[in-house]
């Protein structure tokens, strides 16, 4: 898009609200407490999908750009498809209540790429009420792990209850802080009846493949059916899925 | 005063603002202005160098949108470059500009900032300024005023945010500055059939400096 840069768009053709299908790529907000495993994810499902799709990132970190830069260190993607947005010690109000810095950031390096199939955007770490605007991104997933405690899940909150995804991160780790896994997932399907739940060790990329599938069965009903289908995607996977142990 | 107005003035109203603090987090690291008078110092300052400026540009546009058919937005928006100093501030001016007119062409659809955004895309944050201002109705003076309040509540919040200072007295801050608020937006107002290209470039020269550094931190809370 980048409508603004050519004189001849409608003056409305950019402000209007999220295009459809085929009028840009879509977007998916990657959110959840800090220290869950967001970035980790991020890096992941670049090296899981980056070979079959054109991806591009856009961090939204606590502190400067620290989360762009790891991902470029990991060399995940080229440096220029990652870009990073200061959020005024307010991670939330940029994903959710204010999302104007993100929405530029966003078009600026889909506009700039020209061929971006899906935009990964990735929230600041924050609380369990942090969920990202309808008009930011189309689909989102919630990080969590296991050694953030076990009883996450059935405290729910609208990150875990309204994201698209739910992740249950740091699998492996379970046994050593006492947490239980099969509690966590069930507890998640009752604070999401029907909407998938996937258990992952991101850093032995242990359920990867999971997440990594569900992002292209969500790009394929993005591309057919157009933002209206949100919720499509997820009765693609199985819901409620317990993957990846 | 309009409902229009007090839906511009409310920080809630999502132009971006939330991620800069105009300058106070280079500021209070290097002069440590983690206290109210601190903050009241930086704020005073701010106001009579490049606040000065900023309302006086605000007025001069204002009055363009309302005196002419089409302004012509390539000249003004040089004239605002003209007055920055700093690559690092001109770039914040410019994002601001940009939410601002994205904000206000959403809320206000075929208006002078839906056309300016489609236009010119990121202008800087005076003409932005100025053309949602006259899209919601404000006069002149109210528009330097939005401006104004947000500029010091925007360094208030950054220093509530960055140093955990106490919210009610930096309310109270925010309210001293009430009346110099008000003598600076009327003096930009009187002047505004001023030319553009006379109106005066107060500014910070440190502020600047602090700005370009700021740019380079690797690790910082705001955006500007």
């Amino acid at each position: 898009m980048g409508a603004h840069h050519d004189h001849n768009h409608s003056p409305h053709r950019e402000t209007a609200a999220p295009g459809g299908p085929g009028d840009r790529p879509l977007r998916i907000g990657i959110g959840g407490p800090v220290g869950s495993g967001k970035t980790s994810m991020v890096a992941a499902l670049c090296r899981a999908l980056g070979n079959d799709l054109s991806l591009a990132v856009v961090t939204n970190d606590i502190f400067t750009s620290e989360d762009a830069e790891a991902l470029r260190r990991l060399d995940v993607l080229p440096a220029d498809r990652i870009v990073a947005v200061e959020t005024g010690c307010c991670p939330h109000t940029a994903i959710r209540d204010d999302i104007s810095a993100n929405l530029d950031a966003v078009e600026a390096l889909e506009h700039r790429l020209g061929d971006v199939e899906v935009t990964l955007i990735e929230s600041g770490g924050d609380n369990l009420t942090a969920i990202f605007s309808r008009a930011l991104v189309d689909r989102q997933i919630f990080v969590i792990d296991t050694a953030g405690g076990d009883d996450i899940p059935r405290k729910g909150g609208p990150g875990i209850a309204t994201a698209d995804l739910l992740v249950i991160n740091k699998v492996d780790l379970a046994p050593h802080v006492g947490a239980d896994v099969a509690r966590m997932v069930s507890d998640a399907n009752e604070r999401r009846p029907g909407q998938p739940t996937i258990a992952t060790a991101v850093t032995s990329a242990a359920g990867i493949d999971a997440v990594a599938e569900w992002v292209r069965l969500s790009l394929e009903d993005w591309q057919a059916d157009g933002p209206t289908e949100t919720n499509s995607s997820s009765a693609s996977v199985a819901p409620n899925a317990l993957v990846g142990e | 005063m309009s409902a229009s107005f007090a839906l511009l003035a409310d920080g809630r109203f999502p132009s971006g603002g939330h991620a800069h603090s105009f300058g106070y987090e280079a500021a209070s690291r290097e002069w440590a202005l983690d206290s109210t008078e601190g903050v009241a110092s930086f704020i005073e300052g701010r106001l009579h160098s490049t606040g000065r400026t900023e309302a006086s540009l605000i007025a001069a546009v204002s009055h363009e949108i309302r005196t002419r058919q089409q302004p012509n937005w390539s000249v003004l928006d040089a004239e605002a470059e003209a007055r920055i100093i700093s690559g690092a501030l001109r770039a914040a001016s410019r994002a601001l500009g940009r939410q601002w007119l994205r904000a206000g062409g959403r809320v206000w659809p075929g208006g002078v900032a839906a056309d300016l955004f489609a236009t010119v895309g990121g202008p800087h944050q005076v003409l932005a300024l100025a053309a949602v201002g006259s899209d919601a109705g404000l006069g002149t003076y109210q528009t330097v005023l939005l401006h104004l309040h947000h500029l010091v509540s925007g360094i208030t919040t950054a220093a509530v945010r960055l140093h955990g200072l106490d919210p009610f007295e930096m309310s109270g801050v925010t309210e001293r500055f009430g009346e110099t608020l008000e003598a600076l937006a009327e003096e930009a107002t009187e002047s505004r059939a001023m030319p553009l290209a006379d109106v005066s470039a107060w500014s910070g020269p440190l502020t600047e400096i602090l700005a370009e550094e700021h740019a380079a931190w690797d690790s910082r809370l705001f955006q500007s």
